[in-house]
């Protein structure tokens, strides 16, 4: 076969390398298809990830996680604050595999796509109370933006107060962007700072393979409730190593969505929906309506609010839950300094009540959400940079 | 609008509205810090002496044994006298329930269904040995379209929605979650 040395190279025509074999009749159609993927790459991995964490999301219901919770940042970090003794609620007691998963997966496809850099120090304490709030958030409507999504895909339709609540919270998130709101430059770092929450995800997991004794895990209880280990860690590490790779966000979506009508954010979103959906028919757990929903209260007004406060803070700290827990395991110590708020926040919901139950939203938590609400709120309007002397 | 991105917090210019932000922030965290300490603690529980133990085992045994025997009604005189004196045990809630749903009483069999498990949510886990959805499950089946009927006329609206409302807590705490 020929080969042969581009002089130059006009850029409506495919990239050809040097050395390029020229290719029989075939090399046309070859060429449109992997051109056109090339172009819709990052279209292309956003739904794939939207398709597996809705997707999957519902099957490892089905498998045995709690009903429309297959995944659920916010309960895994009760879960997880629960196993490690940080709170007292022996029902909510379990080291999620996929929570493991999503970190080592997020970890491993950094690393293979050389973008793991340790890096930090913006802000790192008003993301640790950014975290906290998170949680408080999802525990007043019950559930992460992900869970919103599975609940919404399987008939949830208590859920839609939530979406709605979130959507209205991250364009105030936003519109606090677009105002200046600022929490600092991130400036690199020695590498092991980067690499600890990986390499705790690893302590924790070992420490649930042999089953040692400085984790508790519940007996009864949704703690109790899980799907095969195997299949649950293999799908955290998958969706994690695809989140990576997609910078899947459900605020950040929206947010670009709402900002830039960026529908190649939104598609990320509404193949979740889409894929819960169609999971929930298969696998018999649709169950349209607002009665009988698992894990849901028809306190709407604390639903978008709990959601809204999640939609805010997320946008100010620079994505929802889950991301955080991705941008974490690819080395940025403020977003782990986010993920660790998030777990104390697990612990706080628990032990404080905050969480609400099927009855509705706690006293305790009602007041939790407006005091972090109007806290984060100061925060948007303090941390704002104004125009220098000079711009001015 | 350009904003310079500020490397170095020297830097930073600081104005009356940055003070009073601060001011605020400072004063709500100070606020909900003192909303949490006025908030009641629980009162702590009288710890259980052996001879009360043992007269609220023999106390829930009497009742059981009415209940069994067919007397609804003794079993709820006593279950009724023994919830006064210990009202953080769930158990005579349920036997409560059975023995009102025995007697026809759907509406209030749900609520003191409805008071076991937000006492005690095993009641309602599948997983658990306390599992009682069965029982409930019939309550609220049988009985809900009796309870429509048999609810006492003088009862307003209100109570009405308010049975509604703990049947619906019921049906979504059986129906699982991560609750």
């Amino acid at each position: 076969m020929e080969t042969h040395v581009m002089e130059t190279q006009d850029t409506l025509l495919p990239p050809v390398q040097a050395d390029t074999p020229i290719d029989d009749g075939t090399a046309d159609s070859t060429w449109f298809s992997r051109n056109w993927f090339n172009q819709n790459q990052d279209l292309l991995l956003m739904i794939a990830s939207g398709l597996a964490i809705g997707g999957l999301g519902m099957w490892l219901s089905f498998l045995g996680n709690p009903r429309n919770a297959g995944i659920c940042i916010s309960c895994f970090m009760e879960n997880l604050a629960g196993a490690l003794s940080l709170h007292g609620n022996a029902r909510m007691e379990y080291v999620r595999p996929e929570l493991i998963g999503f970190v080592l997966g997020a970890a491993a496809a950094a690393f293979l796509g050389r973008e793991f850099r340790a890096e930090g120090g913006s802000s790192p304490v008003l993301r640790f109370l950014g975290g906290i709030i998170l949680i408080v958030g999802c525990g007043v409507f019950m559930g992460c933006p992900i869970r919103m999504a599975l609940r919404l895909g399987a008939g949830d339709f208590t859920a839609v107060a939530g979406l709605v609540g979130l959507v209205a919270g991250v364009w105030i998130g936003f519109e606090f962007l677009k105002r200046g709101f600022y929490l600092g430059e991130a400036a690199p770092m020695p590498l092991v700072n980067g690499l600890m929450l990986p390499l705790l995800a690893v302590g924790i997991l070992i420490a649930l393979i042999f089953k040692s004794r400085i984790l508790q895990l519940s007996a009864s209880g949704p703690g109790a409730e899980r799907a095969p280990f195997a299949i649950a860690l293999g799908v955290g590490l998958g969706i994690g190593a695809l989140a990576q790779r997609s910078r899947f966000c459900i605020t950040g979506n929206i947010g670009n969505f709402l900002a830039a009508r960026d529908y190649k954010m939104a598609s990320g979103v509404l193949a979740m929906l889409s894929s819960a959906a169609i999971v929930s028919l298969l696998t018999g757990s649709f169950a349209p309506g607002l009665q009988a929903q698992p894990g849901s209260h028809l306190a709407y007004g604390w639903s978008f609010l709990g959601m809204g406060l999640v939609g805010v803070t997320s946008v100010m700290i620079g994505g929802c839950p889950f991301r955080q827990v991705v941008l974490a395991s690819q080395g940025s110590t403020d977003a782990a300094a986010a993920v660790l708020g998030m777990l104390g926040g697990g612990a706080i919901v628990q032990t404080w009540a905050l969480g609400s139950t099927n009855a509705g939203p706690t006293q305790a938590g009602e007041v939790a959400a407006l005091v972090s609400l109007a806290f984060i709120l100061i925060v948007g309007l303090l941390l704002r940079i104004r125009p220098t002397e000079q711009e001015a | 609008m350009q904003f310079n991105r500020l490397q170095e917090a020297n830097q930073l210019k600081y104005d009356r509205f940055d003070v009073l932000t601060t001011t605020c922030a400072a004063g709500l965290l100070l606020g909900a810090g003192l909303v949490g300490a006025s908030m009641n603690a629980p009162a702590s529980q009288p710890r259980m002496t052996a001879s009360s133990a043992r007269a609220v085992v023999a106390d829930l045994t009497r009742a059981r044994a009415a209940l069994d025997a067919g007397k609804d009604k003794k079993a709820i005189d006593e279950l009724t006298k023994f919830v006064t004196s210990n009202p953080d045990i769930a158990e005579p809630h349920v036997l409560l329930a059975k023995a009102n749903a025995s007697l026809g009483d759907y509406a209030t069999a749900i609520k003191e269904y409805k008071t076991a498990v937000v006492m005690d949510p095993e009641y309602a886990d599948q997983n658990s040995d306390k599992y009682i959805g069965k029982g409930i499950k019939s309550v609220l089946s049988h009985g809900w379209a009796p309870c429509e009927i048999t609810l006492n006329p003088e009862r307003n609206d209100a109570a009405r929605a308010a049975v509604k409302e703990d049947a619906a807590y019921l049906v979504r705490m059986l129906a699982g979650g991560c609750n």
